[in-house]
C-alpha cells in the first residue's frame, strides 16, 4: 500500500483566496539550478485534477503541508474566443472536454488529437488542461516508490545528489511528458499566470520551459496558471501530432512530435516547425528548418529531410525505460507521419527500402 | 487432477447429506439421490426437497461441512514416464492458436488483429466459463508475446516495478478473440473434463511468432516481440540481401 502523507486541504472559492493560500510559498525569481531544490520542497501545492499530484504524493516525492484544491474556483472552465479569433481555454477545463470541444475540430484538430491521446478516458475526465501544462517531469529513476528509490540511492531530482541517467550530471534530465504542451509550443500558444503580489502576466509556451528537470517551467511559487491561449490559424496553416507509446492508452509519451507551419497559396511550404517532447526537461524545437522547407512542395522527400534534421538534433535518454536507440530511430518516422497527417497526404511507403529477394 | 480430488471430496460430503436426509425421512441412506437440482428418494418418488434444505439437515447433524479429497495418477497410463515434480497427468489438454498480425515495418510495432483458438478441454462442464478461461489464457499469452518482460536495469532493479511500468495490454491493444471448445470425454477426468486453466496460453505465443514470420520473414526467438527486436530482425534480413516477405 502506498499511503498518502498527512497534509492540510484548503478549498478557496475565488482566485484571490487561492493566491493568498499560495503566497505562503513566497515569491522567487523564477527557475535556476540554485533554487531548484527549494522549489521541489515548497510547502503549498495546487490540486486541480490530481492525476499527477496524488500519485507523486503516494510515491513520497513531495514535501507538502497544504494542498490548495482548485475545484471550486469559478470562471476557469471551458473554451471561448478572444482577440482576433484566438481560443482561450480555462486552466480547469478537463482534458476530455478540451479534446472533444468543437472549437478545435475546425481550427486545430491536431491539438484535440494531442489531448485525446493523454492517458486513458478516466484520467482525461479528471485531468485538466492547466495541470497538463504543469505536469511534473518524469524519470524512470524518479517516479518510483520510496523503497525502490532508496534501494538504488536517491537521485538528483529528489533527496539525492547523483543523476542515474547521466553519470556525473548536475542538471536533472527528467522528461517533459505533456502531450498538450508539446503541441501548444508548436502552435505558438501562451499561458496566463496570476499572483497576489504581481498580478497577471502572459508567457509564451516557447518561453515556458526551463531545461532543469527539478523545475522545468517559469511559473513562480506564488503563481497560478489560469488560462491557455492558442492563436487562430492563419490561411494555409497546418499542424500534426504523433505520439510514440507502448500501448494505445495509459502510457506517457516515449516520444512526442508536434509539427506546425503554413503553406503558401501555390501549395509550397512557407514555414515549418517541429517540436519534440519526452526527451529531457523541456521540449526541443528543431532548428534550421527554413532551408529545408521554404518554397518546397510538400513531398515525402522533404518530410524525410525534416525528420532527419530532427533525428540529428534530438537525443533520447534512458530517463524513459524504453530502448533509447529505438526511440531515436522513430523520430524521422514520426516527423514524416506528422507532416503527412497535417497536410492530409498519405503517410507514404515504409522508409525501410526493400531490396530484391 | 485437482478436479478428481475435488470430486473425491464432494462425494464424501454427499454421503453425509444422504445420511442426514435419510434420517429425516426414515429411509435407507443409499436410496437418497441428489440430481437435477433436487434431493429425493427412490422409496417415495413424491418426496423431494431443495439441496439447500438437505444441506441444512446435514449441517444440523454434522456441524460445518468440510472434507478433503485426493487423487493420484493411475500407474498404468504412462509407462515408465514421470513428470518433473507432480508425476504424470492422466490426461492432457490440447490447444491450437491461429493469429493474424499486422507488422509496421517502419516502427517494428506488431498489431495482433485477431486470434482464433480451439481448445480440447475434455467435457466442458460449464461452456461459458471454459470460453472465458480460453480467452483469458490467450490474452495472457498475447501479453507475454508483445509486452510483458521480467527485465532488470544495469542497476539491478526491476524495470517494471509498478502497473504503469510493467506493461500489460489495455483493451485498446487487444485483438479480437474467437474461442472454440473442442469437447472430448476423457476416461480419467472428472466427468470427462480435462482442463481449461493455462493450457490455452502456451500456443498463443508461437502462433504470434509464426504470424510475424509469415508477414515479414523474421524469426523472433526472444520474448517479448518488442518493436526494436522486430526492426533488428528486419535489418538482419536486409543485410543478408533479402527482402521481407510479402514485398517483391
Amino acid at each position: 500500500m502506498l499511503p498518502l502523507p498527512r497534509f492540510r486541504v484548503v478549498r478557496p472559492r475565488s482566485l484571490s483566496e487561492a493566491l493568498d493560500a499560495l503566497s505562503r510559498n513566497g515569491a522567487d525569481s523564477g527557475p535556476t539550478v540554485a533554487n531548484a531544490d527549494a522549489w521541489v520542497s515548497r510547502p503549498v501545492r495546487l490540486l486541480a485534477g490530481g492525476t499527477d499530484l496524488v500519485p507523486n504524493l503516494k510515491h513520497g516525492l513531495l514535501d507538502v503541508e497544504t494542498v490548495v484544491a482548485l475545484k471550486a474556483l469559478p470562471g476557469m472552465r471551458g473554451v471561448s474566443s478572444g482577440e482576433s479569433g484566438a481560443l482561450k481555454i480555462g486552466a480547469l477545463t478537463s482534458i476530455a472536454r478540451a479534446a472533444s470541444d468543437s472549437a478545435f475540430g475546425g481550427t486545430w484538430p491536431a491539438l484535440a488529437r494531442a489531448w485525446g491521446q493523454i492517458a486513458g478516458p478516466q484520467l482525461r475526465v479528471m485531468g485538466t488542461v492547466g495541470g497538463n501544462l504543469c505536469l511534473d517531469t518524469r524519470c524512470t529513476y524518479y517516479n518510483q516508490t520510496a523503497h525502490w528509490r532508496e534501494a538504488l540511492g536517491y537521485c538528483l531530482k529528489r533527496d539525492g545528489t547523483k543523476c542515474h541517467v547521466v553519470p556525473g550530471g548536475t542538471r536533472c534530465v527528467a522528461a517533459m511528458s505533456s502531450d498538450g504542451a508539446t503541441m501548444l509550443v508548436a502552435l505558438g500558444g501562451t499561458v496566463v499566470l496570476h499572483s497576489a503580489a504581481r498580478g497577471e502576466r502572459v508567457v509564451a509556451l516557447a518561453d515556458w520551459f526551463a531545461g532543469e528537470g527539478r523545475r522545468n517551467s517559469v511559473i513562480a511559487a506564488d503563481e497560478i496558471l489560469t488560462e491557455a491561449r492558442v492563436p487562430a490559424p492563419v490561411p494555409g496553416a497546418f499542424a500534426g501530432y504523433q505520439k510514440l507509446r507502448a500501448r494505445n492508452a495509459i502510457d506517457f509519451p516515449l516520444l512526442s512530435v508536434a509539427v506546425a507551419g503554413t503553406a503558401a497559396p501555390d501549395g509550397t511550404l512557407a514555414t515549418a516547425r517541429i517540436v519534440v517532447g519526452a526527451l529531457g526537461a523541456k521540449p526541443r524545437e528543431v532548428t534550421g528548418l527554413d532551408a529545408l522547407a521554404r518554397a518546397q512542395r510538400p513531398t515525402l522527400e522533404v518530410f524525410t529531410a525534416l525528420g532527419e534534421a530532427a533525428r540529428k538534433q534530438c537525443k533520447p535518454l534512458t530517463n524513459i525505460s524504453v530502448d533509447p536507440d529505438w526511440r531515436h530511430a522513430m523520430l524521422p518516422v514520426l516527423v514524416r507521419r506528422a507532416f503527412a497527417q497535417a497536410l492530409g497526404l498519405p503517410a507514404g511507403p515504409p522508409v525501410l527500402e526493400p531490396v530484391p529477394a | 487432477m485437482v478436479g478428481n480430488a475435488a470430486l473425491d471430496a464432494c462425494r464424501k460430503l454427499k454421503k453425509w447429506v444422504q445420511e442426514a436426509v435419510a434420517e429425516a425421512w426414515e429411509v435407507p441412506a443409499h436410496s437418497v439421490w441428489l440430481a437435477g437440482g433436487r434431493v429425493g428418494t427412490w422409496q417415495d418418488t413424491a418426496r423431494t426437497m431443495t439441496p439447500a434444505e438437505a444441506f441444512v439437515l446435514a449441517e444440523s447433524k454434522f456441524g460445518t461441512l468440510g472434507s478433503v479429497g485426493s487423487y493420484n495418477t493411475p500407474k498404468d497410463v504412462h509407462g515408465a514416464y514421470r513428470g518433473g515434480t507432480i508425476g504424470a497427468s492422466p490426461a492432457y489438454s490440447f490447444t491450437a492458436h491461429l493469429a493474424e498480425v499486422d507488422v509496421d515495418v517502419e516502427t517494428g510495432v506488431v498489431d495482433v488483429k485477431k486470434i482464433w483458438v480451439a481448445h480440447d478441454c475434455g467435457r466442458a462442464l460449464n461452456p461459458t466459463l471454459v470460453e472465458g478461461q480460453i480467452e483469458g489464457s490467450t490474452y495472457m499469452g498475447f501479453a507475454e508475446a508483445l509486452m510483458e518482460e521480467q527485465a532488470y536495469s544495469p542497476t539491478g532493479l526491476h524495470t517494471g516495478p509498478s502497473l504503469l511500468d510493467y506493461r500489460i495490454p489495455t483493451s485498446l491493444d487487444c485483438p479480437e478473440f474467437e474461442a472454440h471448445i473442442v469437447e472430448s470425454v476423457d476416461p480419467e477426468g472428472p466427468y470427462g473434463a480435462k482442463e481449461a486453466g493455462e493450457g490455452p496460453l502456451h500456443s498463443s505465443v508461437p502462433a504470434i511468432a509464426n504470424a510475424i514470420y509469415d508477414a515479414i520473414g523474421v524469426r523472433l526467438t526472444v520474448l517479448p516481440f518488442w518493436p526494436g527486436r522486430v526492426l533488428a530482425g528486419l535489418a538482419a534480413r536486409r543485410a543478408e540481401g533479402r527482402a521481407w516477405k510479402g514485398v517483391v
